[in-house]
């Protein structure tokens, strides 16, 4: 299986430009997250400490070809005279943390309930799809509004608000497969030879399932990138004072009032929420492509 | 039947039925029979006439919006007992060999590894090499390489599949297999092999119920056929019996059939319901009907094993 994947995966980035540059951008994430997390320029300044220090500093424009006030500070100072680079380098980790939180949890949640729902008796299966049913018609943002509202904001309250609105997507995916699965000859004939649940699902439901959710969760990453800044974004917005979490979308909302005069507050993490987005949906496209020869038909002309 | 054979899998007045939104649509109605041990039994029929339904039902297989009625036994348990069906307890005993193999293999999993849970599930506390002498053992019966246990589902074709199929069957050391078309999806040459293993698999100890709808290829693998028409029995017994003295005329067709000798149509277009009314299934489509073919036969028996239901015979 391992083998597989390091196939599968040298195999995409020596064919899919997409899934090449998608890879290259996340990996610079990675990077970022890194760097934020060991040797950030201005530690207490990226984890949002204000001293009379950084008060002093407050609002230096950031470098740009013509101008550039001050070499330490390439992308400015926000409002509270902290460092923008430092800021958006601490951020970078907590993003990724944010997305990949989300996106295991729901699959974990969604794909076991999925398959219970898949392979079980008709009471256990018409009521696991109800429950997924009414998850997926509750808008995110409205619990993650209730949720801010009785657990305050932070990180664990989006990322679960998001969670509990992302898993049915993959609890239904999962549970299609398992319905058509369960009819085909291989499960059948385990059945029928004894095999035990456990036995059917461990070994020969959940890899049927694991690669086309996958690949769908992939694809979706770059969405519950853009879904967590709006949230956070609305959060940050809201916020009567300034934001101490380097949270990419909370320093974007609450910079959002200080627009005209010191733009670059939302500018510059905004451009680099685009580029993790971007780079996560072009790594889904780019694996979603390659797994459907129609699509690298359609779309090989041009990329 | 073979009375000094002891049967394996009996059906006593068995039925089987799928609900529908008005009534109970019954597609085996009233079958009795009974499969000796150690011999291979072909169910023929035509599509539609319960002979995969039966087979399910030997393999414990049925949906559970089935309705049963009667009894049947596999190997001396009462699976099934009026409306009541425990097909747990024949887990194990009952295995399959499927009609599309290449939907029969997990398409994640090499054959090894299938190959190894099978053999896991049968016998504990293998080591490796014993598990691979027994794995060899059982792919030597269908004459295959190792090298098959290294390549996925995929990479086989159809008939090494089915024969991949086959030994998996047999190193689960089944009392009962039950092969459901096994032959269809295959090619002349690679039906007669699969027909010839299947054959070999007696002499394991293992009883084959093939169910087929090819009455050449049942003349050649078995030694008793049934052949079932509308959901009914309407022939039973060894194959010499009745492929030298066809005595129903369904089975007179299905031979003539086979041997393409048909030139005309001898049926007027039926429907589905008409065979669940009153009198003989075959009524519409036989040659010689009469008078008392407004009541369904039963079987009676011309000889220990051979049995027909028609009118016509023993009157």
């Amino acid at each position: 299986m391992n083998r597989q994947v390091t196939s599968m995966l040298s195999k995409l980035l020596r064919k899919s430009l997409k899934f090449r540059l998608g890879f290259a951008i996340t990996l610079a994430m990675v990077l970022m997250g890194i760097i934020g997390l060991v040797t950030p320029p201005y530690r207490d300044e990226g984890w949002g400490l204000v001293t009379p220090g950084t008060l002093a500093k407050q609002g230096l424009p950031p470098c740009l070809p013509l101008s550039c006030p001050t070499p330490l500070h390439p992308f400015g100072t926000d409002e509270m005279g902290r460092d923008l680079l430092s800021r958006i380098l601490v951020g970078a980790h907590i993003a990724l943390i944010q997305v990949s939180s989300v996106l295991l949890l729901s699959l974990f949640i969604g794909i076991f309930l999925g398959i219970l729902a898949g392979y079980s008796n008709r009471v256990i299966e018409k009521l696991l799809s109800y429950l997924t049913e009414l998850f997926m018609i509750v808008p995110s943002f409205i619990v993650a509004a209730a949720f801010v509202v009785i657990f305050g904001r932070g990180m664990l309250t989006v990322v679960m608000a998001l969670v509990l609105t992302w898993w049915p997507w993959y609890a239904r995916t999962a549970y299609t497969i398992v319905r058509g699965l369960r009819e085909l000859d291989f499960i059948v004939l385990c059945e029928v030879m004894g095999g035990s649940k456990a036995y059917i699902i461990f070994r020969h439901l959940l890899p049927n399932t694991l690669s086309t959710i996958l690949v769908q969760a992939i694809g979706d990453s770059g969405s519950i990138v853009i879904e967590m800044a709006s949230i956070n974004f609305l959060i940050g917005s809201a916020s009567l004072q300034s934001i101490d979490m380097p949270e990419w979308g909370m320093i974007m909302g609450y910079g959002l009032r200080y627009i005209r005069t010191f733009w670059w507050i939302v500018i510059y993490p905004g451009i680099f929420l685009l580029l993790l987005a971007l780079g996560l949906i072009l790594m889904g496209d780019g694996l979603s492509e390659y797994m459907s020869p129609v699509l690298r038909r359609r779309w090989g002309t041009w990329i | 039947m073979d009375l000094s054979n002891e049967g394996i899998v009996k059906a006593k007045m068995l039925s089987i039925g799928y609900e529908t939104d008005e009534d109970i649509l019954w597609a085996v109605k009233d079958v009795s029979l009974e499969v000796p041990k150690n011999s291979i039994f072909c169910i023929v029929g035509e599509s539609g006439s319960g002979k995969t339904t039966l087979g399910n039902a030997i393999s414990g297989l049925l949906p559970p919006y089935t309705v049963t009625r009667g009894h049947l036994i596999v190997d001396n348990i009462l699976v099934v007992d009026n409306n009541k069906s425990n097909f747990k307890v024949i887990r194990g005993a009952v295995v399959r060999i499927p009609q599309n193999p290449s939907s029969a293999l997990n398409p994640y999993l090499r054959i090894g590894a299938i190959f190894e849970d099978v053999v896991k599930s049968r016998t504990r506390n293998l080591t490796k090499a014993e598990l691979r002498e027994t794995i060899s053992k059982y792919l030597s019966t269908v004459q295959l390489d190792e090298e098959v246990l290294n390549l996925y589902p995929y990479q086989l074709s159809g008939g090494m599949a089915q024969r991949v199929a086959i030994a998996m069957a047999l190193a689960a050391r089944p009392k009962v297999i039950v092969a459901d078309e096994p032959t269809s999806n295959l090619d002349a040459y690679l039906r007669s092999l699969v027909g010839n293993m299947l054959r070999g698999l007696v002499k394991f100890g293992i009883t084959v119920i093939i169910i087929t709808h090819d009455i050449v290829f049942a003349s050649h693998v078995c030694n008793y056929i049934t052949v079932m028409y509308g959901g009914r029995v309407v022939e039973v017994g060894g194959v010499e019996e009745v492929f030298a003295n066809p005595l129903h005329p369904y089975t007179v067709g299905l031979i003539e059939a086979a041997l393409l000798k048909k030139t005309t149509v001898n049926s007027t277009k039926i429907n589905a319901t008409e065979y669940y009314g009153a009198g003989c299934v075959y009524k519409h489509k036989c040659p010689h009907r009469s008078e008392p073919c407004r009541v369904m036969p039963p079987l009676k028996h011309v000889s220990k094993t051979h049995g027909v239901a028609c009118w016509r015979v023993g009157a």
